[in-house]
Parts: C-alpha cells; sequence; structure tokens
C-alpha cells in the first residue's frame, strides 16, 4: 500500500515523465535507503554502549599531529627532540630493536652526533685472536640498545610485565599516535569504585583500565636543548612523533611520491577516457538503413 | 588560414615522428624523458616549498659537523 502511495506522489512530481522514469526513480530512492539506513545501523553498532567498554579502552581524541594529514610530513625537529625523550626516560625500560644509530644520521642527527651517541654506550663484539669475546664502543652500525637481555629479564624487572619493544608500536596499536599520546598523558585517579590492583596503575585508554607502566611523562622531566618549553603534553607530543617515525620512517618520501603517482595517474586516466570516446564516436554515431528497391513488396508476418 | 597552417602542422609531425616505428619509439622515449624531468623538477621545488621548515636539510644547518 505504502509503495502504491509512494509511487503515485513520485509520479506527480514527475508528471510527463514516462512510466520507465517513475520506476528508475522508485528504484533509486529505494538504493539509496537501503545504503543510508545500513550505513547508519553499522555505525550505531559499532559505537553502541555495552556493559564492557572498559575493555576496549577509552577512545583518544584526534590530536593534530601534522603527519596524520593527507600530505603531512614529519617535522624533524620534533623527531629529534623525541629521540632525546625515549633515550632519556623510555630506554630504561623499553627496546628499539629495529632501530640503528645510522637510521638517525639524516633524519633526526648529523652523523658525527648519532657516531658519538653510539660511542658512549658498549656492545660485545665478535672473538678477538684469542677466542675471547670482548666489549667496545658503538658505532653507527650498532642498534639502540636495549635495556634487558631477554623477556625474562624485563619480566623479571618488572615485576611479571614485559614493556613492549616500541619499534612499531604506533602502526601496532589501534588508535595510533592518538592512543600512544592519550595514554602517556591520560594517568588519572581511577572512578569511584573501581578497584586497580597492587602495582598497576589506571590509565583509562588502557584496554582494561589497569596498565602496569607508571606515569613517565612530567612537565619538565626532559630538557630541550632548542629550548622549546618542555611541559608534559609537549614532551609526550615529541616522543610519539619520534616513535612515529620509527615505524614509518619512510612516511615523507610515500607521500611526496603518492601525490606525484596520484597526479600523473589521473591525468592518463583522464586521457585514456577521452582517447577511448574519441576512437569509439564513429561506432556510437553510425547510423544503419535499409532502402529498399523500387517494386520490393514489404514482407507480412504469416497469418494464423 | 589557420586551420590549413595546423593540417599542415599535424601532418608534419605525423611524417617526421609518427610515421616510422623507430622515430615513434624515440619519440616516445625522448618525450617521457623531457616530461620526467620537468615533472620531477617543478613538483620537488613545490614540495619542498610547502615542506619549509619541517625537514632534516631545513634544520640541519643549526648543526653544523665539527669540521666547519
Amino acid at each position: 500500500m505504502f509503495s502504491r502511495i509512494a509511487f503515485n506522489s513520485l509520479k506527480q512530481t514527475t508528471r510527463g515523465a514516462s512510466k520507465t522514469t517513475g520506476h528508475n526513480a522508485l528504484l533509486g530512492l529505494s538504493v539509496a535507503t537501503a545504503i543510508g539506513s545500513g550505513a547508519g545501523l553499522y555505525y550505531l553498532d559499532k559505537n553502541a554502549a555495552h556493559a564492557n567498554m572498559e575493555a576496549d579502552g577509552l577512545h583518544p581524541a584526534d590530536h593534530p599531529f601534522p603527519q596524520k594529514n593527507f600530505l603531512g610530513t614529519f617535522d624533524h625537529a620534533s623527531i629529534r627532540r623525541g629521540f632525546q625523550v625515549f633515550k632519556e626516560v623510555c630506554s630504561a625500560c623499553h627496546s628499539l630493536d629495529l632501530i640503528y644509530w645510522r637510521n638517525l644520521v639524516g633524519v633526526a642527527y648529523t652523523e658525527e652526533e648519532a657516531r658519538d651517541m653510539a660511542a658512549e654506550f658498549e656492545y660485545k663484539d665478535g672473538p678477538n685472536d684469542t677466542g675471547d669475546m670482548f666489549m667496545r664502543p658503538g658505532k653507527l652500525t650498532d642498534p639502540i640498545p636495549a635495556p634487558y637481555a631477554n623477556e625474562e629479564a624485563a619480566r623479571a624487572a618488572n615485576a611479571g610485565a614485559l614493556p613492549p619493544d616500541l619499534s612499531l608500536i604506533t602502526k601496532a596499536r589501534h588508535g595510533g599516535v592518538d592512543y600512544i599520546y592519550s595514554l602517556l598523558t591520560g594517568y588519572c585517579d581511577p572512578p569511584a569504585g573501581v578497584e586497580v590492583r597492587e602495582g598497576l596503575n589506571y590509565n583509562p585508554y588502557f584496554p582494561g583500565g589497569a596498565i602496569a607502566m607508571a606515569q613517565n611523562i612530567f612537565d619538565g622531566v626532559v630538557e630541550f636543548e632548542d629550548g622549546t618549553p618542555n611541559t608534559a603534553s609537549q614532551i609526550a607530543k615529541d616522543v610519539v612523533t619520534f616513535l612515529n617515525w620509527a615505524a614509518e620512517p619512510e612516511l615523507d618520501d610515500r607521500k611526496k611520491i603518492g601525490v606525484k603517482a596520484l597526479l600523473i595517474f589521473s591525468t592518463l586516466t583522464a586521457i585514456a577516457l577521452w582517447a577511448k570516446r574519441n576512437r569509439w564516436q564513429t561506432l556510437k554515431t553510425r547510423k544503419i538503413v535499409f532502402n529498399p528497391p523500387k517494386n520490393w513488396n514489404k514482407p507480412t508476418p504469416p497469418k494464423n | 588560414m589557420v586551420s590549413g597552417f595546423r593540417r599542415a602542422l599535424g601532418s608534419f609531425t605525423y611524417r617526421t615522428f609518427f610515421k616510422k616505428e623507430s622515430t615513434y619509439f624515440t619519440t616516445v622515449i625522448a618525450s617521457g624523458v623531457a616530461f620526467s624531468m620537468v615533472f620531477n623538477t617543478v613538483f620537488d621545488k613545490y614540495w619542498d616549498r610547502k615542506t619549509a621548515g619541517l625537514k632534516w636539510d631545513d634544520i640541519k644547518d643549526r648543526y653544523a659537523p665539527a669540521s666547519e
């Protein structure tokens, strides 16, 4: 009944249009309604409130990191400050196994600076002439040193909890840079009625709410050499930018090449579409005409 | 007049570049190389202007090497 009312009202508004147009309009309207309601229901289902939202962790806010924009790239001064924060605060517990001292050259430090920083650490090197292993100062080809020799040592030193390697953390956590930033700055007292057991800390952004890591980013924990004010939010922003670079060092080049690719391919696509239509014009506009001879009797279908 | 010039230009282009397969191929490669050089130069200049102050090259002068 409603479909007939809808169809008749549609016919009124499209008076003069053919029955096919009316059918097409109604079909288009139904498809749009189906897609719209499907999208709406999907959104509502994803964002529905449920009893165990603490298990998902509080959804982090959308922070304006410049590298998040479609054409945005890293602020390399921020990467430099972020590595300083990592070295002074985070490297006490977290490893950065996939980053080598040479990766910092040309990104945040000059070659001399990176070499000097690497030389501050000692690395075990291969057997010498008498067959003994020996310690030597670091080189550019060495990895950023890890605080613990293995997972067991890390767990033993941190009450059973393993501080994860941070080389890929912004890609490995849902929410990315926003999540890491919110986590670092989001420590607060648990709400009334929420109990956090001894040894854990309350952080609403952490799935489950209870994280083993205590708050480490406070105002003034790090002094920046370039004079940037060292508030907790600035420190967290810089270390998150550094971690994002560590996980995605190719981001600057990827976006530059990506824009070039989009420009060239969209142009080529437009040219290809035009060229096809140009070549097909003769076929699409040809007319086939039957000119019967003068004394031709039009054949009639047989009468049955 | 103008259409005659356009026709003559088109005919000249066809005869010189497109008629023989060897010249056609050379034209394609040469114009590809030329376009690539021009496009990359222009785009890189635009991109560097857009990301001024953010890249390592822009801040490395603050940390001059000890040799200088």
